[in-house]
Formats: structure tokens, C-alpha cells, sequence
């Protein structure tokens, strides 16, 4: 009697780590696979061109900054004869501009998706 | 390609050629060039891969098929992600310009074709039809909030003037950037293969030591066209994402 009780005790005692075995297995195996289904989402080399175009963003929007600020500020010369302090103060507001511009880049992660503005129900 | 100076001129390339006969209308010169050629044949392309592409509907997709249907997902996903939902009625349009800009592009990429999108008037013309829309679409949609774009939230009152001046000057100098940035792009692209290759033309008839480094230019090539490759595909994407980032500011503007 005693003996068949120990017996069934070690049973259940063998099945229930088999039972825990066999949970961690399954749990390393969905996050592996989960962690592969993720790795094969984020290519590398689409890191690299999102990178890329923001770079190339970036430098033309500080160029496109300055140009803006130093035609504005030489049409304003030309017609109040202001010369040359309105080219001065433009080129330099254009330059803030363009480094505002950047600013907004680097401040919204762009380039591929824009999360936080994604929402149609946003305002 | 060579200058009548015997060197090679890396510029001769994005020289406007009439082709054919001189037509004019109402007193300007319409005549076909090569530039307008090229968008012909750019418009043939694309006309080709979208009408054949989809011809079929086939549920296991073709090549031509999977690569149409794999453009219109990518831009309708870049749309839906960048502006939302009621952001997909602009589909044509940025739909159109991503195409039209690749395209191009990569029709410039082969050796003897012209690049249309190396002139800036022709990318300038695509910017001004992105800020116009926006602008249209922004007063049209939202009236006179659509002035609250220049005015970011949480500004102290002081600064207030000298932020609305920066904000304005940053929106005017969209589409130039959006402009230079695809013209400057496929012009220095298309120069520095040039004159790489130039380069090998003036060391194969030196001769003697400096023609067993000739090969290094052309290493040079392969390597400059992968990344032109990359460029001309690049380009084309930002510009369409920037086109949505712009639209979604005639469409929820005030950040």
C-alpha cells in the first residue's frame, strides 16, 4: 500500500518536470522563432538606406535654408536699398531655418514610418 | 563626348538635343528633344509594367505581376503610415511621382540614355506640384487654420515673431530642397562616372606604367554604379516620402 502511493508520488513527481521541460522548451522556441521573425523584418541593409536618405535630407535642407534666407535678403536690398544688411540678417535667419528644419528631422524619427503622427485621429 | 579641346567633357551629357523636325505652336518651340524623349519612353515603361503587370490577376503573380503589385503596396504603405487613413486619396499622386522619378532614374542609369531628372526644371516643376497641392489642399480643406502650421504650440510670446519668420522660410525652402536635393543627386552621379571613365580613355593611350592602372578606374565604375543604383532607387523614395510628410501637413495641420 505504502510502496504503491510512493510509487504514484514519483509518477506524478517525473510528468509534472516533464510537464515543466517540455513549457520551457516551447517558451524558447516561440521566442526564438519570434526573435527571427523579427531579425528577418529588420534587414540590415534597410537600416543603412533609411540612414542614407535621411542624411541626404539633412544636408539639403540645411543648403536649401541658407539659399531661401539669402534670396529673400538680397530681393529685400534690391527693393529697399537696405544693402547689404538685409542679405546679412536673411542669410543668417535662413541659416536658423535650416538647422529649425534638421531640428524637426531629428526630432520625429523619419525616413521610413512617422509612429507618432500615424494616427489619423490625431487633433 | 569628347570636346573639341580632344579631352572628354563630363557635361555634354545633360545637353538638351532637338530631335526631328522644329514645330512651333502659338509662337513657342515645341519641338521633341531628347529630354522629352526619354520621358516618352520612361511613360512607355511604366505603362508597359503597370498595364501588363496586372493584366493577368493571376493569385500566384508573375514576375512582372508581383514586382507592379509590390511598388503599389509599398507606396500605399508609406502613404497609410506617413499621413493615415484619409491620407490615401494623395495615392495617385505620390503613386505617380514615385514611379515617374524611378523610372527616370533608372532609365538614366543605362549607358547612352539622358537623364530627365538631372535638369531642375523638371524636378523643380515635381516640387511645385507637391507644395501647390498642399497648399490648395491646406487652405481649401482647413481655411485659415491651415496658418496655424507656422505657428508651433508652447512658443514663449517673446519669441513668437522670430519662430513664424523661421517657420516660413523653412516651408518656402521645401520645395527647393526637394528639388536640388534629386537634381544635385543624379548630376554629381552621373559627372563622376564620367569622368571615371574619362579616366580610363586618357590612361589607356598614355600608355606604358600608368596603362597597368587603368583597370583601377574601372573598378572604380562597378563600384560608383552600385551606388548610383542605390541613389536613383533612393532618391525616388524620398522624394515620395517627403511628399507625404508635406501632405500631411495640408491634412492635420497645428503639430
Amino acid at each position: 500500500m505504502n510502496d504503491k502511493n510512493a510509487e504514484t508520488a514519483k509518477q506524478d513527481a517525473e510528468l509534472k518536470a516533464r510537464l515543466n521541460r517540455l513549457t520551457t522548451a516551447i517558451k524558447a522556441e516561440t521566442t526564438h522563432v519570434a526573435e527571427e521573425r523579427y531579425a528577418a523584418e529588420v534587414k540590415p541593409d534597410k537600416g543603412m538606406s533609411k540612414a542614407l536618405g535621411t542624411g541626404l535630407r539633412v544636408g539639403s535642407e540645411l543648403i536649401a535654408g541658407v539659399l531661401v534666407g539669402g534670396f529673400m535678403g538680397w530681393w529685400i536690398d534690391r527693393w529697399l536699398g537696405t544693402s547689404p544688411f538685409g542679405l546679412l540678417i536673411m542669410v543668417t535667419v535662413g541659416m536658423a531655418a535650416g538647422f529649425w528644419s534638421v531640428y524637426k528631422i531629428a526630432m520625429r524619427p523619419t525616413g521610413g514610418e512617422l509612429s507618432d503622427k500615424s494616427g489619423p485621429d490625431k487633433n | 563626348m569628347a570636346s573639341p579641346s580632344g579631352g572628354i567633357d563630363p557635361i555634354h551629357q545633360f545637353e538638351i538635343s532637338k530631335i526631328g523636325p522644329t514645330i512651333n505652336l502659338f509662337g513657342q518651340d515645341v519641338s521633341l528633344t531628347n529630354s522629352a524623349l526619354f520621358m516618352l519612353i520612361s511613360l512607355g515603361l511604366i505603362y508597359f509594367l503597370m498595364v501588363f503587370g496586372t493584366k493577368s490577376k493571376s493569385l500566384v503573380p508573375g514576375r512582372l505581376q508581383s514586382a507592379a503589385e509590390m511598388l503599389y503596396e509599398f507606396m500605399a504603405d508609406t502613404v497609410k503610415s506617413t499621413t493615415g487613413k484619409e491620407g490615401l486619396k494623395f495615392l495617385p499622386l505620390v503613386f505617380s511621382l514615385f514611379i515617374f522619378v524611378l523610372i527616370c532614374n533608372l532609365v538614366g542609369l543605362i549607358p547612352g540614355t539622358f537623364t530627365v531628372t538631372s535638369h531642375i526644371v523638371i524636378t523643380f516643376m515635381f516640387a511645385m506640384l507637391v507644395i501647390l497641392t498642399v497648399l490648395i489642399y491646406g487652405f481649401y480643406a482647413h481655411g485659415l487654420h491651415f496658418f496655424g502650421l507656422f505657428v508651433p504650440s508652447g512658443v514663449p510670446k517673446l519669441l513668437l515673431p522670430f519662430i513664424v519668420l523661421i517657420e516660413v522660410i523653412s516651408f518656402i525652402s521645401r520645395p527647393i530642397s526637394l528639388s536640388m536635393r534629386l537634381f544635385a543627386n543624379m548630376l554629381a552621379g552621373h559627372i563622376a562616372l564620367k569622368v571615371f571613365a574619362g579616366f580610363i580613355v586618357l590612361m589607356t593611350t598614355a600608355g606604358g606604367a600608368v596603362l597597368a592602372l587603368s583597370p583601377l578606374p574601372m573598378a572604380m565604375i562597378v563600384a560608383l554604379y552600385a551606388l548610383e543604383l542605390l541613389v536613383a532607387c533612393l532618391q525616388a523614395f524620398v522624394f515620395s516620402i517627403l511628399t507625404c510628410i508635406y501632405l500631411n501637413d495640408a491634412l492635420h495641420p497645428g503639430h
